[in-house]
């Protein structure tokens, strides 16, 4: 086998199609950082981020006949596989939030209280922000902002109406404004 | 001020999770080492399950043409006594799951799943409700019940003792007009005469015998002793004036060995009385 490196999605999936089974491994090699970190927006635990998306590639190959949707599009196709694995996966388990969740009003002084502020700094509080909303909120959030995914999809995904979506959006823009405004007020660096 | 005016916070918001690389050399080693187990299975599911779910989906296997049974209860109810020496796995009529463990015994009356959904146990069992609200589940002692509408749980009731530890969801118990919520990672206790009460149960310890892990951190000896011989119906005698700060990870599904353990990380010995019953002797206790 040649350097696989060189070869286009397209043709690796008409070379799996044909059953070369190391163009499977190629796939994996270029996509499976990514898949995970998709995976793990939804799930949030490392480990069955990865499986869900070990699981995919499992099916990729055993259903590699049947590929022809992903032809010049595998990246989108597989992540789009993947959002839709990760929901399976919470709905098997029951973790599609029935309710809206409480948005957190306690914030740890203590976090407030460094006096510098960086870049890296800044992007961790944003991430611990995302993971401190409410799971319906959490979710809707990270499948409008991070996955692409239109209000509509949004809403057929986790059985709510696209309102709301809408909603829950709002609430997780007022949230995160207000965290971080009282943040940048107390770490006192404005940008 | 709005999330605008925060220098990168769009950049920021696109990072989420980006600090998880998994190592990808070693994923897809695991990868093939799958796909040769799946091409031997009819399964679809191929994720890694642990020694101990696939021992007990074995035995599971077993105890259709062995001990365990069901029959008609009273009033064309259904039973099931799971007399075997491992887990039984029984599916409700409302696509509720059930881990019967050896010895307990579930029942359900011929009405299930009409306008609700009562089983009765003795013993202990995991559930996995399937979500129903309009038809909320629901498991009595005389003096508590515990109600949920979709969740995981492990549930052990020793005559009007109940105890409820919650791996996903929430329930609540409801005694004398008053509800304990009990959520996720919590532990919920309901005994004659007294209040519900509620603990953190991080280390979901109270599904060992099902999981097959014990995680105590500082734990006090007792209490740890107190719950492997819950879960495992085993009586653990030890000193009453030994008692010490437990910690460490045990592999819970053999908890013989695990006493074994435990009684060496502290000098002593494991001395077996009889079936089911075990002394810790010659314990230092923690000096």
């Amino acid at each position: 086998m040649g350097n696989m490196a060189a070869v286009s999605d397209k043709d690796l999936i008409i070379r799996l199609r044909a059953g070369e089974s190391a163009t499977l491994d190629e796939l994996f090699r270029r996509y499976y950082v990514d898949l995970c970190r998709t995976a793990l927006r939804f799930v949030n635990d490392e480990q069955e981020a990865e499986d869900i998306v070990q699981n995919l590639f499992i099916a990729l190959w055993e259903k590699r006949a049947g590929q022809q949707e992903a032809l010049g599009a595998v990246g989108p196709y597989l992540r789009r596989a993947v959002r839709n694995r990760s929901l399976n996966y919470l709905r098997d388990r029951k973790r599609i939030p029935v309710d809206d969740g409480d948005i957190p009003e306690t914030l740890a002084a203590k976090d407030l209280a460094d006096d510098e502020l960086n870049q890296d700094e800044l992007r961790d509080r944003i991430h611990s922000a995302i993971d401190s909303l409410p799971e319906r909120c959490r979710l809707v959030f990270v499948m409008s902002k991070l996955e692409d995914m239109t209000h509509k999809e949004i809403a057929e995904a986790l059985e709510i109406s696209p309102k709301t979506v809408e909603n829950q959006m709002t609430r997780a823009y007022r949230f995160l404004r207000e965290w971080l405004s009282l943040f940048l007020l107390i770490a006192g660096t404005f940008y | 001020m709005n999330t605008s005016d925060i220098k990168g916070f769009d950049q920021h918001v696109s990072s989420y999770k980006e600090g998880f690389t998994p190592d990808s050399t070693g994923a897809l080693a695991r990868l093939h080492a799958q796909m040769e187990k799946s091409t031997i299975k009819t399964d679809s599911v191929v994720r890694p399950i642990n020694r101990f779910r696939w021992l007990s989906a074995a035995a599971v296997v077993l105890l259709l043409v062995t001990a365990g049974y069901f029959l008609l209860a009273g009033e064309g109810g259904t039973e099931y006594n799971n007399t075997s020496d491992a887990p039984m796995a029984v599916a409700l009529p409302d696509g509720t799951k059930v881990l019967l463990q050896e010895g307990s015994t579930l029942s359900y009356p011929v009405d299930y799943n009409d306008t609700e959904r009562h089983v009765d146990l003795s013993g202990q069992a995991f559930f996995e409700v399937h979500k129903d609200k309009d038809r909320p589940f629901l498991v009595n002692t005389s003096e508590t019940e515990l109600r949920v509408t979709g969740t995981a749980f492990n549930l052990r009731i020793n005559g009007e003792e109940m105890e409820v530890e919650v791996s996903e969801g929430s329930v609540e118990l409801h005694r004398q007009g008053h509800i304990t919520p009990v959520k996720a990672r919590q532990c919920g206790i309901a005994v004659p005469g007294k209040k519900c009460t509620r603990m953190e149960a991080t280390n979901l310890n109270r599904h060992a015998w099902r999981t097959g892990t014990l995680t105590f951190d500082s734990m006090p000896l007792s209490l740890a002793l107190k719950t492997i011989s819950n879960n495992f119906g085993l009586e653990i005698k030890v000193p009453t004036t030994c008692d010490f700060p437990l910690t460490g990870n045990f592999d819970g599904k053999n908890p013989i060995a695990v006493l074994e353990t435990i009684a060496a990380m502290d000098g002593g010995n494991l001395k077996q009385l009889a079936v089911d019953r075990y002394q810790l002797s010659d314990m230092v206790c923690g000096k």
